[in-house]
């Protein structure tokens, strides 16, 4: 009997981004949902529920943190683990991060291994 | 009336042909835009199966096809590190494109073709092309020089510091850019910044000071509080503000002197940088905020609402800069 594979959403509105993470999540077995802004993020991950959700920090409207917080705040999402992508790293953006509910955030430029390592290790937590 | 008619039907003409030669131009941009478009939908799964490891690139691409790819893979290049970056960077290496972008950065005639070279070298962190970017600093053309600096902090060159530093002291680059690009290099910067703290040029050792305040630490605050006598104003600013970035407690007394320096904006910024401290200066900040002027006195008034508001307080009825800092200091 095989495996349901893991659902991941990904947010992100840098294309480029988008490409290189959706090619790796998938070659790497998961099942991935994009969306290309912080609005459309939230509206996927209320709808289809996904196992986890890997968003950007850096976004127009509805930034990463602003989208943690949301989703923390409902029901339907607040369980959902989040991975903040970020080129921004001082130490007080990614207390921000962890305070909005982030679970873990991984810094950009990223290795594409070190993503994968670290969306395992966040649903082996759960 | 022959002359004035010849006239109309010459200019009716040459509008004609401008908007001819309009229209063609438009279309051809267009068919570029979209063959652009095309090949990098085509090539877009090859690039991310060759990013991963999974499969090589071809060889054999047309030539427009490689300028393409080029761009999209240094983009690429520019979101990844660790196995993914290495990849890219040796294909680069490998299939002389690097070569290719040194060539033009060096030799092309066009200024937009120098700095898209110059751009593209550090996307691809082509550490083969260091030299002729630190070369490219000095290009005639600022768009070369802002493109090459970005390279050298995307390529975190050591060698270029002091040549930056440089560049900055002579107003080729954007301080805001090479600052970025110097932190790029980290803490293995600051021996060729400790040396240019010697140069006769009181900009570059400006530029030093200021650059070893954001990468040192309190090791590096004797070497800064020497700068406070230097000859240039510029350099005691820039040494008054590192040693508040770089948090040394025996860099106080240093700074306390320096309230008494005769440039306002080194007593200025030797204030804000002892309320930074949190240095037992109270006094002789007191005395500056209520004898001295305008940016110092507003400065000292600061510093002294962050030391003991009660102190400043108490004073408060002597200055308006005082009163101003302890309702700020209470409002924070």
């Amino acid at each position: 009997m095989t495996e349901t594979p893991r659902r991941i959403l990904v947010v992100d509105d840098e294309p480029d981004v988008l490409d290189l993470v959706v090619y790796r999540l998938r070659r790497s077995g998961y099942e991935v949902i994009e969306a290309p802004n912080g609005e459309e993020g939230l509206a996927l991950a209320i709808s289809e529920q996904p196992d986890l959700i890997v968003a950007d920090v850096m976004m127009p409207r509805v930034d990463g943190y602003e989208l943690t917080r949301r989703l923390r705040d409902e029901d339907a999402t607040r369980g959902i683990p989040i991975i903040l992508l970020t080129a921004r790293t001082q130490e007080a953006d990614v207390s921000q991060g962890f305070e909005a509910g982030a679970d873990d955030y991984l810094k950009k430029p990223f290795n594409p291994d070190e993503l994968v390592a670290r969306i395992r290790a966040v649903l082996g937590r759960r | 009336m022959e002359l004035f008619a010849g006239v109309v039907l010459a200019l009716g003409v040459l509008d004609t042909l401008l908007l001819l030669g309009l229209a063609v131009r438009r279309i051809r941009l267009a068919r570029d835009a979209r063959r652009h478009d095309e090949a990098l939908a085509r090539l877009r799964p090859l690039m991310l199966a060759f990013i991963e490891g999974e499969a090589a690139l071809p060889e054999d691409l047309p030539v427009a096809d490689r300028g393409v790819l080029a761009d999209a893979l240094g983009a690429y290049g520019r979101l990844v590190t660790g196995p993914a970056r290495t990849r890219i960077t040796r294909y680069f290496e490998e299939h002389g494109i690097v070569d290719e972008e040194i060539d033009a950065l060096a030799h092309a005639r066009h200024s937009w073709r120098r700095a898209a070279a110059a751009f593209r070298l550090g996307d691809m962190r082509a550490q083969a092309a260091e030299y002729w970017l630190i070369a490219a600093l000095d290009d005639p053309t600022r768009e070369v020089r802002s493109a090459a600096l970005r390279s050298l902090g995307r390529l975190q060159s050591v060698g270029a510091v002091a040549p930056i530093v440089a560049a900055v002291a002579a107003g080729r680059v954007p301080v805001a850019l090479a600052r970025w690009a110097v932190l790029q290099a980290g803490t293995p910067a600051l021996p060729e910044l400790r040396r240019v703290l010697d140069a006769p040029d009181p900009a570059r050792r400006a530029g030093a000071v200021m650059l070893i305040g954001l990468l040192g630490d309190a090791s590096d605050a004797g070497l800064v509080e020497a700068r406070l006598r230097d000859t240039g104003a510029q350099v005691r600013v820039e040494a008054a503000r590192a040693l508040g970035r770089l948090g040394a407690d025996r860099s106080a007394a240093r700074l306390v002197v320096a309230l008494d320096d005769r440039v306002p904006a080194v007593r200025a910024v030797a204030a804000a940088s002892l309320g930074r401290l949190r240095a037992d200066a109270v006094e002789p900040l007191l005395r500056l905020a209520v004898e001295d002027r305008f940016e110092v006195a507003r400065a000292a008034a600061i510093a002294v609402a962050a030391l003991d508001i009660d102190a400043a307080a108490a004073h408060a009825g002597d200055s308006d800069h005082l009163r101003t800092a302890v309702a700020l200091a209470r409002l924070a």
